[in-house]
Formats: C-alpha cells, structure tokens, sequence
C-alpha cells in the first residue's frame, strides 16, 4: 500500500455507475446514525450461540445440527433446527425481536421422525450503556418463550418460559500500543434466567396396554450464562497493523463461543450442560455468514460434534430509510475523539 | 411486480459502493507503518460511497497535538476515498483519527497510528 497507489483501483465501472444513478436516485438526505453492533471504531459482529449485547435491525437465520443424548427412556435423538429471528428498533437504544424454529427429530431405534415448529419468542432489549473510546457496550433484554405455539411432537413446551438477562460487550482496543497484536480482540457475553411460569407439566399419553396414562415432567428453572472471544482481522487491518490480509480473510472475525446452562432447581440443582462452540464468521456489506462447531463440555450435554451454521442480514443497512431505522428517534453522534 | 422487487434487491446486493456503513480499505501512510519518508498527505479509502461534507480527519503528533491538515478532499475517481494535505512530520509515531458517514447516513469512525523514522 502506497500513498499513491490507494485509490488507483476504486474507478468504478460504467455499468456500476449506472446502478449507483438509480440506485442514488432513492436515497434520502443522509440522517447521521449509528450503525448496528459498534461502539466506537469496534465492530461486534452478531455471535451465533450467544445473544448480542447490543440492539440493531436484523434478520438471522440459525441452523442447529446436534445429537442430543438420551433422557430416561427417551433415546438419544438427531435434532436439526432452523431459527429465524428478525429484530426491529423502536427506538435508537430498544428493540423488539419475534423468533420462531422448526425441528426435526430423529431419535435413535424409532422409525418416525418427528417434525413441526417450535414455539415462538419475543423480546425486547435495552441498549443501557456504550463506550466509545473504551469499546463496551451494556444491555438488558427480556425474552418469553411463547408456550403452546409450538407442537409438542417437536418438544414444543406447553408453558410459558420466562428469560431476563443483562449482555455485555468489550473490545480491548485501548489497550496500550505495545500490545498491538491483542487489541483485535474483543468479548461479549451474558447471564440470564430462564423461569418457567409452571413448574410441572401434565402430560397424557396412550401406554402400550391401550390406558390412558398421566406423565408429570419437571420444568425446572435454569441459568443461562456464557461469552465469546472474539479476534477481529478487520479490526487489525484498519485500526491496528496493516498485515497485507487479502480478502476475504481480511473480513473475518474468528471466535470462540461457550454456551451453558445451569439448573437451579430442587431436583438438579448445580447441573450444567452447555457447548463450545469455535468457528469463523465473515462480514460482508448486508450480510454475515458464521459457521461454527459445537462441541459437548460434559455427558450432559452428549458426545457428538455437532454445527451451527448463520445467515445474517443487516437489515439497517439493506433498508437504511425504511425498515432499517427506529421507528422513533434517531441517534446523532459526534465521532469519540470530539467527546473524550 | 415481484420481478421490481427482485430487480431492486439484487441492485442492492450488487452493488458494493453505494449503501451500507464504511469500513476502512486502504490507507495511506498505512496502519502500523513505519516509513522514513514523510507524507504529504494523508488517503483514506473506504467500502462505502461517503458524504464528504460530513467527513472529518485529525492528524495527532507523538505528544497529542493536534497537526494542522488541509481541507478533506474528494477523489474525483473514487466516491469512497478522500484525503487531506499535511505538511512538516518529523519522526515520531503519529494518529490518524477519521469519522466518516456513509451515503446511508451510518456514521463510522477509527483510528490508527504510524511512524515516522
């Protein structure tokens, strides 16, 4: 990279000039706006396992694919998962979100496979705190797991589950000089409750004798907690070192992810079960693409490898004067180094 | 009617300089650097097509003054590149900081050092 080099390979072509004209021609006067997962110069991407702690508009697509290991009587079952999601900001700091799933299960030793939807979830969060100059973010989220939306054949709950949770992120990029080669890393994580508002399920089933029979299932109350590390190699070429990375691995964000879940019930009380998740996620324009492995920490979460794979579209981007923006308000900014 | 919409979703996608919030390029003294030579102006180069009149770019010494630069310039080729004029470095490790908004109206900012031998 020399100084006059830099721009000598930007010269747009005519057919790209065409479409930046009408393409242009729908563009409003810009608003200032702060985009979608930054504080200050970091960006943090949107993780696949752990909830952001931040709020944006988006739209994400998850697909799960792990062995699920037996419980009781049931068999271990190959549970595959397809997770949408789409967020809207109400205001420049609180956002709504409805998700919904479908599953397929295929548990060891039964012929059927079962599949349908799981149940739908909505949410709110608050984006309570951001540091520009030390790269941190804070934020507050209530989710509610919508009982009885789902089908039950595809482990649907019934009841209601309640999940409140506080997310935080921080990128250490102000770390001292000396440490250039550290500060593309950032971590995010949260800590949060999952509280069902029944705490036992009635469940009637045919048993093999043709009687009708009552299944009582625990729901028990977890915590859910985890984080990310995360290694910018954007980060490190803008803001850092220029290492000469072609693309596009000078857009990729390798991570690790660790997602868990303790109960905190009578009956299980201590028990955890949770994944390690690492994988690379790429950062496109509109879009990112996340590929990640998750790896059991215990038995109680089984023995088999399994993957998440993402799609994610950043919808504030796509729609910047439609969909993509609060709905009230708007956030304004003067760049850090004018606040400090 | 659903071929307009496809038509203006695939432009969107397409089309890699228009939408969307910068992200630094290139750069020029480049992050990190270390050069004897001392620059004359400073280049930046982004994703994304900017708003230059909302642009801004601060040129700090090794003590945390501020240098005196030009005014931002276009690149009369380059909707996503600008730069500024700068004049009288002398060795020490410098701080480019840039904010910059977006034809979208994303406001995005960073910074980076170099050296000057």
């Amino acid at each position: 990279m020399t100084a006059q080099s830099v721009f000598l390979d930007r010269r747009p072509a005519p057919r790209r000039r065409r479409a930046a004209t009408i393409v242009g021609a729908l563009a409003l006067v810009p608003l200032c706006a702060w985009p979608h997962g930054f504080a200050g110069k970091r960006f943090f991407p949107s993780t696949l396992a752990i909830e952001d702690p931040f709020v944006n508009d988006e739209f994400s697509l998850i697909v799960a694919h792990i062995k699920e290991p037996g419980e009781g009587d049931e068999p271990p079952t190959l549970a595959t998962e397809i997770e949408a999601e789409y967020a809207k900001t109400i205001f420049p700091n609180f956002a709504i979100s409805l998700g919904g799933s479908y599953n397929h299960l295929d548990p060891d030793g039964e012929e059927d496979d079962r599949n349908g939807p799981g149940n739908l979830e909505v949410g709110a969060k608050y984006q309570v705190f951001t540091s520009p100059y030390h790269e941190a973010l804070l934020a507050i989220g209530l989710e509610a797991e919508v009982g009885g939306t789902g089908d039950r054949d595809a482990e649907a709950d019934e009841h209601v589950t309640i999940s409140p949770a506080l997310f935080f992120g921080k990128g250490l990029g102000d770390l001292p000089e000396s440490l250039w080669y550290v500060r593309p890393f950032a971590l995010t994580g949260f800590f949060g409750g999952n509280v069902p508002t029944e705490g036992r399920t009635v469940v009637l089933a045919v048993g093999e004798d043709g009687e009708v029979e009552e299944e009582i299932e625990d729901n028990p109350t977890t915590l859910g907690w985890g984080f990310t590390v995360q290694y910018n190699l954007n980060y490190l070429e803008s803001h850092v070192r220029d290492v000469g990375l072609p693309a596009p691995l000078d857009r990729m964000v390798p991570l690790v992810e660790l997602a868990l879940e303790t109960c905190i019930s009578d009956d299980c009380d201590g028990e955890t079960a949770g994944t390690v998740n690492p994988g690379i996620i790429w950062l496109g324009k509109y879009i990112q693409l996340g590929i990640e492995a998750q790896i059991p920490l215990n038995d109680r979460t089984g023995d088999n490898v399994g993957f998440l794979a993402q799609f994610h579209v950043f919808v504030d981007d796509l729609m910047p004067s439609s969909l993509g923006r609060p709905i009230f308000g708007q956030k304004t900014h003067r760049p850090s180094w004018q606040v400090r | 009617m659903f071929r307009h919409l496809l038509f203006v979703v695939a432009l969107w996608l397409w089309h890699p300089g228009l939408w969307a919030h910068a992200f630094l390029e290139r750069a020029a003294p480049a992050p990190g650097s270390v050069s004897s030579q001392a620059p004359t102006e400073i280049q930046l180069a982004f994703d994304s097509a900017l708003e230059h009149a909302f642009c801004g770019v601060r040129v700090e010494d090794p003590s945390g003054g501020v240098v005196e630069t030009g005014e931002i310039q276009h690149v009369p080729s380059d909707p996503n590149g600008l730069s500024v004029s700068i004049v009288g470095l002398t060795s020490g490790t410098y701080k480019v900081r840039w904010s910059v908004v977006s034809r979208d109206g994303h406001q995005t900012e960073g910074d980076y050092r170099f050296t000057l031998q």
